[in-house]
């Protein structure tokens, strides 16, 4: 390790430097509140090799990417395109990245180096195909930011070529020479870390940031893919393993069929979903699916429910960002639906951190023109809580219709509450009658006879007699014996009764029954 | 280059392990599981593969830069498809076998069904306080495994480059004397051996014997014929093959009356560009007479 230690003043004497070591510090460790992210960078990596092979060898379906969380150490591997000689030099380069925006996941160049932020060192071999050579670096994390800190303790600086020579190396091997292939290994995760050597953290994160395919066991899983691949120029998936086990997007249960459609620029025409010839159109500024939940009310699945947004099939944020930036009104019913937002034009790039975008024009442009999916999103849900409510009133009164009958038919209505079940089937067909366009298929003729059945029973109530001949309890007048006079005081007591009591007639009924009771047990006593 | 290479005679001595391995576990194949030095090409688990799934690894590396030849284990392991069967541990094996875990504090998974220890030293040598550390972390290993009460086969290579101090002679003492007292003569036997020039022939007897001895509470042991060879760098290598087939608990145990002639008397392979050759180091054989009683 050399000790030279530059102060300002002599550097302007000897050669101009512009970075000095201690950005090592800031963008290594200041980039990635969540350390998780660390690890999608290596897998973004990854993924841009096997799409890079994909390309060289046309292969479309090639290359795995493998996780393995070995302690203390994390372990990614691919077996795509591999880096040569100068490629694993320029791996030191901070910032510095070949790949265009727009061609491959990553491009800042920065976040190759963030596993410094998380490990003891970063140790990267790879072989490129058809050069019989290996080569690793090992990049001397801890002893590199010790040596910063150190030198800042004091107040001195060292000029960020000198940090980074200081503390890398770069070895060569032989290696079989159809091999091709990039190995990062993590090693010695630090202890503010050491969360990242839980496989069920892990599984959880990758299963949902990375671009693994759709869960077979997902219903729709095929129709999305299928749709994703037609509209989204760079959707793609790689198969990804943790620990041997093949991770897939997760899905949630009770869902609808999927939905899907296009987030246009202003003034774009619209292409349809059937239309083929794509060359007239301008491209869209994202592809949305979806799929309601079947029940009622959001989802329960709090981490997975809602909309993704995702570039290059990458997640970007959570499922509060579109909830955030899209959803003006009722932002709850956003976790009605869960699906995701492919982002499609180039200008919207995701931030370092990956939390949300970066703030330019296109990102403006999504929000405004994204509003279009909350909207959309909201009207389903409307419908669909709609025709919840319309089904429920019919159900509803198919009960109140299908008891009152019954009751009916058994001469079980007492005539002093038959207004009132009139009254209970009127209101319940009333509801039906209210919200009977709104009913769900296979609903409305069942809304429609249940009307009829519900007025037939008005108009039977109306003209029936009931109540005289029911169990003996309410004709009390002649269980009792009762003279012309004495009927004649009770008809007027009960009258009273139901009239104070008009708007709650259990209670009128309950006090009616109490007070046949009190009759009962009284005059049958005063007779014995 | 930091790959390690092996000679032909070296792979002759894993084909042959394969063949034991086939012999033990013919009916679980698939299923073993392994705990080994395989260093980081990893020869033996490629050739052997079929049969296990788990590999718990041992790679200490080079000190200073320890994690090399892990990290080139790991990549090995990647590149055959194996990863998600490797445990790598990390670290000394005699250590991590006293321990039971790694430097990191991984624990060693057992038991396991084949134990290769092949080591790039001599079997034999004791640390500045005596300790005799390797033979202590083969008693452990074989403690843990009987604890599961587990068969296992016992792989086990070495060099010459031992640091006798007297050890050796004093086997081949307390052999002749528990043979004398089960009423065998094998003092021309053990004669023959302390006077023979070659280190291997005395190896021979000493390795399975300490096996046996260090064993002998819990298993029986099953010895096939050595191997020596040339290894790389022109090394001096030995190879034993030990089935340990668990036995009730004695807590006296001693290697029997059987295990000791046979062990004196069995010949070893001498592989040569990777072709074997039986040999007998010209040692006369110890002869058991059916008169010979065992003191009891």
């Amino acid at each position: 390790m050399s000790n030279q230690v530059y102060q300002p003043e002599e550097i302007v004497l000897q050669r101009e430097e512009y970075a000095y070591g201690f950005i090592i510090e800031v963008l290594t460790q200041g980039l990635y509140p969540n350390k998780l992210h660390v690890i999608r960078e290596y897998i973004q990596n990854a993924y841009d090799a096997i799409l890079a092979w994909r390309r060289v060898s046309g292969v479309s379906d090639y290359g795995r990417i493998d996780t393995k969380i070995s302690p203390p150490s994390i372990f990614i591997y691919d077996d795509g395109v591999g880096m040569d000689r100068a490629k694993i030099n320029q791996y030191r380069y901070v910032g510095y990245s070949e790949k265009r925006t727009g061609e491959g996941v990553g491009f800042r160049g920065i976040g190759k180096l963030s596993g410094i932020s998380v490990a003891e060192k970063l140790i990267v071999t790879s072989s490129p195909l058809g050069v019989a050579e290996r080569y690793r670096l090992v990049f001397n994390a801890n002893e590199m930011l010790s040596h910063v800190l150190a030198l800042k303790s004091e107040g001195k600086n060292i000029p960020l070529n000198e940090l980074i020579q200081t503390h890398t190396t770069v070895t060569t091997d032989d290696e079989a020479q159809d091999r091709h292939y990039t190995m990062v290994e993590l090693y010695n995760i630090r202890d503010d870390s050491k969360f990242l050597l839980s496989e069920d953290e892990l599984r959880v994160y990758l299963s949902m940031n990375a671009p693994v395919d759709f869960d077979p066991e997902f219903p729709y899983s095929s129709t999305v893919d299928t749709a994703l691949r037609n509209y989204v120029p760079d959707y793609d998936t790689a198969a990804l393993y943790l620990n041997g086990g093949r991770l897939f997007k997760p899905y949630l249960e009770d869902l609808k069929a999927p939905q899907m459609d296009f987030v246009w620029g202003d003034g774009e025409q619209s292409r349809q979903m059937d239309d083929d010839e794509e060359e007239n159109h301008p491209e869209p500024l994202a592809f949305y699916w979806y799929c309601e939940h079947a029940k009622k009310g959001q989802l329960e699945d709090r981490l997975r429910r809602g909309l993704f947004y995702r570039v290059k099939n990458f997640a970007v944020g959570t499922n509060q960002l579109p909830r955030i930036a899209l959803w003006r009104s009722t932002p709850e019913r956003s976790f009605y639906f869960f699906g995701e937002i492919h982002i499609c034009d180039p200008d919207i790039v995701p931030s370092s951190q990956r939390d949300d975008f970066e703030q330019n024009e296109a990102r403006e442009r999504l929000h405004a023109r994204g509003v279009q999916i909350s909207r959309t999103l909201n009207r389903i849900a409307e419908g669909s809580s709609d025709q919840r409510r319309s089904k429920e009133f019919i159900l509803e009164a198919e009960r109140v219709v299908g008891d009152v009958q019954a009751e009916l038919e058994s001469n079980q209505i007492p005539r002093e509450v038959k207004f009132d079940k009139m009254f209970s089937i009127r209101t319940a067909v009333e509801n039906v009658r209210k919200r009977l366009h709104k009913a769900p298929e296979g609903f409305r003729e069942r809304g429609e006879e249940i009307m009829e059945k519900g007025d037939q029973l008005i108009k039977r109530l109306e003209g029936a007699e009931v109540g005289e001949t029911s169990t003996g309890i309410y004709d009390i007048k002649q269980t009792l014996k009762l003279g012309a006079e004495a009927s004649r005081v009770y008809e007027i007591i009960v009258a009273c009764l139901k009239d104070e009591f008009s708007d709650e007639p259990e209670l009128y009924e309950r006090l009616v029954r109490r007070i046949h009771t009190a009759l009962e047990e009284r005059m049958g006593k005063d007779e014995g | 280059m930091a790959r390690d290479i092996f000679t032909q005679n070296k792979q002759k001595v894993r084909q042959m392990d394969l063949r034991l391995i086939e012999r033990y576990f013919k009916d679980r194949k698939g299923d073993l599981r392994y705990l080994g030095l395989p260093a980081s090409t990893m020869m033996d688990i490629l050739l052997w593969r079929s049969y296990f799934k788990h590999f718990s690894a041992v790679e200490r590396g080079r000190q200073g830069e320890e994690y090399r030849y892990q990290h080139d284990l790991m990549l090995t392991a990647m590149q055959h498809g194996l990863a998600d069967r490797l445990e790598l541990l990390r670290g000394d094996m005699d250590e991590i076998l006293l321990r039971g875990r790694d430097d990191f504090s991984n624990s060693v998974l057992y038991p396991f069904d084949v134990v290769s220890l092949d080591y790039s030293g001599g079997l034999i040598y004791k640390n500045s306080s005596g300790r005799a550390k390797r033979a202590e972390s083969i008693g452990n290993l074989l403690r843990e495994q009987a604890m599961r009460n587990h068969n296992f086969l016992l792989l086990l290579s070495c060099n010459l480059d031992n640091e006798d101090q007297g050890e050796i002679r004093a086997v081949f003492s307390d052999i002749e004397r528990d043979l004398g007292k089960l009423g065998i003569n094998a003092s021309q036997t053990i004669q023959a051996y302390l006077s023979h020039e070659l280190e291997e022939a005395r190896l021979k007897v000493y390795v399975p014997y300490l096996v046996g001895t260090l064993s002998a509470r819990w298993y029986q042991c099953e010895h096939s014929k050595p191997i020596f060879y040339q290894g790389n760098h022109d090394t001096r290598m030995m190879h034993f093959s030990i089935f340990l087939k668990r036995t009730a608990e004695y807590v006296a145990g001693k290697p029997s009356r059987q295990t000791l002639v046979h062990i004196l008397n069995l010949p070893a392979f001498h592989c040569v560009d990777g072709k074997l050759q039986e040999t007998d180091f010209g040692i006369p054989e110890v002869v058991v007479e059916p008169t010979s009683q065992p003191i009891q």
